[in-house]
C-alpha cells in the first residue's frame, strides 16, 4: 500500500531545505509520503453526545491541508456507552455504529486534502468519566488533582468488556475509512494507568511487575489487530518517562519495556511522549527549551525497530529534520504548533517560514478543555471558528484609509488583517521599533523570548499585505486632521503607572520596562508593585540575577492575567527563587529604607528594599475623545482598551481587522 | 533590623492585632465544628449515633487533608516519613495546637507530640464526651495515612499512644514505615530534564 503524494516536494524550497522531513516512510504496509504528523488533539468541538459537528470537521480539514500529504490524526474517541472513557465533554464517541457517518466525514475531509487519515482510540481512564460521578482504572488510587473524579477499580469483567470495546470501536474507525489505527496510552489515560506502578497495584494477571502491567495493553493491541486485520498499520502512544518519581511511577527503564512489549504485540509505529497530567515537572511549556526531550526519542529508537515519532517542544522544522538525519527520530509530530497555525508544515514546504504564526506554548488550549469549554488558541483567533464564515478574512466591500495608532501586537494583528482585506493601512508607532510591550516582555526569563516570535510574524505578514509603517512618529490631533483617516484604531497599549502611596516619586522608584531593557540600575533588595504578568516577569528577571525580590499584588491571586494552565509554572519559579509574595496588598509608603505593605484587613508589614519597581498599567487613550469629536470611526483594542494578556491583544486585533 | 524599625510602622502592634484575629478565627472554626455536630445529630438521630456521624465527618476532613499533603510529599525522598510528620505538625499548629516532630530509633520511625490542644476545652464546653475527641482525631489521621499509602504505594502506620483528652498530659502519635519498592525505585534515576543530554 502506498499513499500517492499530491505534492512533488523537491519542487518546493522546503523540500530542499529540509530533505529529511519530506521523504517517505513505511509504517506497517503503508508508505507515507513525508515525515509529518498532526497529533491527536482534543478540541471539545463535538456535541456532548459524541457526534461530530461542523466546527470539529472544519478544524480537522484545515490541519489535514497543513500536513501536505502526511498523517493527520483525529482526536481520540471514547468507546464505552457509559462514558467512563470520556475525558472531555466534546470528545468524539465511537461506542456504536451510529457514530460511523460522523467519523467518515472526518476521514473523507482528511483524504480530500491529500493527507493520510489516522484514527485514535482513547479511553481516558483515571482522567475520564467527565460526565459520570467516578472514573475507572486498574486500582482505586486517590486523585491528587481535584479536577478529576474518584477512581473505581475495574473488575476482570470490566477489563474484558473494555478490551472488546476497543476492538469494536477500532472496527468502526476502519468502516469509516481511516487508514491508520492509533491507540493512546499516555499522560494518565487508561493504558498508561495499567502500565504505571503508580496507578496499577493489582495482584492479578493485569498487575504486578512491569510485564504483568503490560498485559492490558498487549491484549488490547491483539484485540484491535484481530478487529482490523493485518493491512492497517497500528500506532501506539506511550510515555518514555512518566515523570512521576514523587509518587513511585515507572522508571525510564520500565517505560522501555512497555515499548518493546508493544512492538512484540504487533504495533507498527511508536509515538514517544513524556510526563503525565499529574507530573509536577513542566513538560510542554515554553520554559522547557525546544528539543529538550529528543533524548527520549533516541532511547526509543535504541529500544525498538519500528518507526518512532515524537511531539513535545519540537516547534521548528530544523530540529526534527536534524533528528531524523541523526537517526534518533523518524516522524515529526505536533499538535500545538498546528493549533496556532494549521498550515504550518505547508508553509515550511513552500519556504514561507516567516509567515508561520508561532505557538508560544502557553497551554491556553488545555486550560479551556479542562474547563469544559471549546478549545481556543492564545495566538490564533480563528482556531475553533474554522467553520464560521464570519471569522474568515474576506475582501472589504469598501476600501478605507485606516490609521492604526500603535505598533504592538494588537495594532499589527489588526493591520495585516485589514490590509489583506484591501484597506489602505497605516501603522504609526512613536518608537523606532515595532513590538510594543512584547519587546520588554520577551526579556523575561524561562522561555519568554519566544513571545517575540509573534512580532516577527506580524512584520512578515504586514509586509506581505502592504501595510505602511510610520516609525518614530507620534500621532497628534494635527496629524489626524491632516491625514483624515476613515478609521482610527487606537492600539497605543498601556502605560505603566505609579501608585498613590507616599514616596512613589522618589529616586529609588523605577518602571518595569526600563528594568527589563536594562535602562535602570537596580539594587539588591527589590519590591515589585504589580502582581500581573509584567510584575511576575520583572520579579523573575531580577530573582534570576540574584536579587532579593518581594512581589506585591493588589489582586487576590498573583498572575490573574496568566492562563490557568501556565500560572503554576510561574508560581513554582517564584517559590524556587524565594520571591516573597503579598496578595491583596498595596503599598502604603515608600522610604529610602523600604516599603510598608498594607494588607486588605489593615495589617502593615515593613519590607526592606533599596529599589521599588512599578508594574501596574493603565490604558493609553489620550486621542479617544478627539477622534470621536471628528466623527471618525474609532476602535480601541488591546491594552489601550483594558491592559490584559498578549492573547487579548491578538484576538482584539483580528476581530477588529475582519470587521473594518 | 534597625533600619526597618526606622520606618513608620510598629511591627509588634501589627503582629499582635493579626494574632488576635487569627486566634479568634481558630476559635470560631472549632465552635462551628461542634455547632454543626449538634445540628447533624439532631437531624440524624435516632438513625445514626453521634460517634458514627463524628467519625464520618473526620473521615471526610481526612480525605481533603490528604490531598493537601500529596503535593508536599515525594516518595523518592529519604525524608518521606519525616515530611508526613511535619505536615501533621503544620496542620496542627495552624489550628492553635502546639506540636513537634521527634525522631524515633531510626529513619523508619517518627513521633509527633502535642503539648497543647484547645479542642478538648471546646468539647467540654459543648458537652461532648472526651473519648469522642480522641477517636475523631485518630480517624482524621488514619484517613490521611490510608490515602497517603494508597497514592504513594507505601506502608505507613500511625498509632495513637497518648491523648490529652484521656488525661495523658500530651498527645503522642507514632509513625512508622515499612520500606517498599516505591520508595527505592527512583533513587539515582535521571528523570529530571537536563540530566540526560543527546
Amino acid at each position: 500500500m502506498s499513499q500517492k503524494p499530491k505534492w512533488d516536494y523537491n519542487k518546493f524550497p522546503g523540500g530542499k531545505k529540509y530533505p529529511n522531513l519530506f521523504k517517505p516512510i513505511k509504517i506497517g504496509k503503508l508508505t507515507i509520503p513525508n515525515r509529518i504528523k498532526y497529533a491527536a488533539t482534543e478540541d471539545n468541538l463535538n456535541g456532548r453526545d459524541g457526534f461530530v459537528k461542523d466546527a470539529g470537521l472544519e478544524y480537522m480539514r484545515l490541519r489535514a491541508r497543513g500536513v501536505v500529504g502526511g498523517i493527520c490524526t483525529i482526536q481520540g474517541v471514547y468507546m464505552d456507552p457509559e462514558g467512563f472513557g470520556q475525558g472531555y465533554v466534546g470528545q468524539a464517541a465511537a461506542w456504536d455504529d451510529k457514530f460511523i457517518p460522523g467519523l467518515k466525514s472526518l476521514a473523507d475531509a482528511i483524504h480530500e486534502e491529500g493527507a493520510v487519515s489516522n484514527y485514535q482510540l482513547m479511553h481516558c481512564g483515571r482522567v475520564g468519566g467527565v460526565e459520570t460521578p467516578v472514573c475507572v482504572g486498574p486500582s482505586a488510587i486517590p486523585q491528587r488533582l481535584r479536577v478529576f473524579r474518584p477512581v473505581k477499580e475495574m473488575t476482570k469483567d470490566d477489563i474484558k468488556t473494555c478490551i472488546k470495546e476497543h476492538a469494536d470501536a477500532a472496527r468502526r474507525g476502519i468502516d469509516a475509512g481511516f487508514q491508520i489505527m492509533e491507540i493512546s496510552g499516555i499522560v494518565g489515560y487508561l493504558i498508561s494507568n495499567f502500565l504505571s506502578s503508580y496507578t496499577n497495584r493489582r495482584k492479578d494477571e493485569y498487575g504486578g511487575d512491569i510485564e504483568g502491567r503490560c498485559t492490558f495493553m498487549v491484549e488490547t493491541i491483539h484485540a484491535v489487530r484481530d478487529a482490523i486485520g493485518d493491512d492497517i498499520p497500528t500506532v501506539i502512544r506511550l510515555c518514555a518517562e512518566e515523570l512521576l518519581n514523587d509518587v513511585g511511577g515507572n522508571t525510564p527503564e520500565e517505560s522501555m519495556v512497555t515499548y518493546k512489549k508493544a512492538e512484540e504485540a504487533g504495533i507498527d509505529c511508536l509515538s514517544v511522549t513524556q510526563g503525565w497530567q499529574e507530573s509536577i515537572v513542566p513538560v510542554i511549556s515554553r520554559d522547557i527549551p525546544q528539543g529538550s526531550w529528543l533524548y527520549n526519542a533516541k532511547r526509543a529508537k535504541e529500544a525498538v525497530k519500528i518507526p518512532v515519532s515524537m511531539a513535545y517542544r519540537l516547534f521548528t522544522p530544523d530540529l526534527p529534520d536534524k533528528a531524523i538525519a541523526d537517526g534518533i527520530l523518524d516522524i515529526w509530530e505536533m499538535c500545538r504548533p498546528m493549533i496556532a497555525d494549521p498550515l504550518m508544515p505547508k508553509k515550511v514546504l513552500e519556504g514561507c517560514e516567516q509567515e508561520i504564526r508561532p505557538c508560544v506554548a502557553c497551554n491556553l488550549c488545555l486550560a479551556r478543555l479542562f474547563r469544559d469549554a471549546p478549545m481556543t488558541c492564545y495566538v490564533n483567533p480563528v482556531c475553533a471558528h474554522e467553520a464560521d464564515p464570519d471569522w474568515q478574512i474576506k475582501p472589504a466591500s469598501m476600501q478605507k484609509n485606516v490609521m492604526i495608532i500603535g505598533g504592538g501586537p494588537a495594532g499589527l494583528e489588526c493591520a495585516y488583517v485589514a490590509a489583506e482585506r484591501g484597506h489602505d493601512v497605516h501603522v504609526y508607532e512613536s518608537k523606532k521599533e515595532l513590538g510594543g510591550q512584547i519587546t520588554p516582555a520577551s526579556k523575561a526569563p524561562y522561555g519568554d523570548e519566544e513571545l517575540y516570535g509573534m512580532i516577527e510574524y506580524h512584520k512578515a505578514m504586514c509586509e506581505k499585505a502592504g501595510v505602511n509603517f510610520h516609525l518614530g512618529e507620534t500621532v497628534t490631533t494635527e496629524l489626524i486632521d491632516d491625514e483624515l483617516p476613515d478609521v482610527v484604531v487606537l492600539a497605543a497599549g498601556a502605560e505603566f503607572i505609579k501608585g498613590d502611596a507616599k514616596g512613589f516619586d522618589g529616586p529609588n522608584v523605577m518602571c518595569a520596562t526600563d528594568v527589563l531593557q536594562e535602562k535602570a540600575k537596580v539594587s539588591d533588595k527589590v519590591v515589585v508593585w504589580g502582581g500581573k504578568k509584567p510584575g511576575i516577569g520583572v520579579a523573575l528577571y531580577l530573582a534570576e540575577r540574584g536579587k532579593k525580590v518581594t512581589l506585591v499584588s493588589r489582586d487576590r491571586k498573583v498572575g490573574k492575567d496568566v492562563n490557568p494552565s501556565y500560572i503554576w509554572r510561574y508560581i513554582k519559579k517564584l517559590n524556587e527563587k524565594r520571591v516573597t509574595t503579598y496578595k491583596e496588598c498595596d503599598l502604603e509608603e515608600i522610604t529610602d529604607k523600604g516599603v510598608i505593605v498594607r494588607n486588605h484587613y489593615g495589617t502593615r508589614i515593613p519590607v526592606e528594599a533599596d529599589t521599588v519597581i512599578y508594574a501596574e498599567r493603565t490604558p493609553r487613550q489620550e486621542l479617544k475623545d478627539f477622534v470621536k469629536e471628528q466623527n471618525i470611526e474609532l476602535h480601541i483594542i488591546g491594552d489601550a482598551l483594558v491592559p490584559r494578556a498578549l492573547s487579548n491583544a491578538l484576538h482584539d486585533g483580528y476581530r477588529t481587522g475582519i470587521r473594518l | 533590623m534597625k533600619e526597618v524599625m526606622a520606618m513608620p510602622v510598629n511591627p509588634e502592634k501589627e503582629i499582635r492585632t493579626l494574632m488576635k484575629k487569627f486566634e479568634a478565627l481558630q476559635n470560631i472554626n472549632r465552635a462551628t465544628w461542634y455547632e454543626w455536630r449538634q445540628a447533624a445529630i439532631e437531624c440524624a438521630q435516632p438513625k445514626y449515633k453521634p460517634i458514627d456521624l463524628v467519625l464520618k465527618a473526620w473521615e471526610v476532613v481526612g480525605h481533603d487533608t490528604a490531598k493537601a499533603y500529596f503535593n508536599m510529599l515525594d516518595v523518592s525522598k529519604p525524608t518521606f516519613l519525616e515530611d508526613i510528620a511535619k505536615c501533621i505538625v503544620m496542620s496542627s499548629t495552624m489550628m492553635g495546637e502546639t506540636a513537634v516532630v521527634k525522631k524515633g530509633e531510626n529513619e523508619n520511625e517518627y513521633f509527633v507530640q502535642w503539648d497543647r490542644c484547645p479542642w478538648p476545652e471546646f468539647a467540654r464546653r459543648y458537652g461532648v464526651p472526651m473519648e469522642e475527641d480522641v477517636l475523631g482525631c485518630d480517624k482524621w489521621f488514619q484517613t490521611v495515612i490510608e490515602d497517603i499509602n494508597q497514592l504513594f504505594n507505601t506502608k505507613v502506620k500511625l498509632e495513637t499512644q497518648k491523648a490529652i483528652p484521656r488525661g495523658d498530659g500530651c498527645c503522642l502519635r507514632r509513625l512508622t514505615i515499612e520500606p517498599t519498592q516505591s520508595m527505592t525505585k527512583h533513587k539515582g534515576a535521571k528523570q529530571v530534564l537536563g540530566d540526560v543530554k543527546i
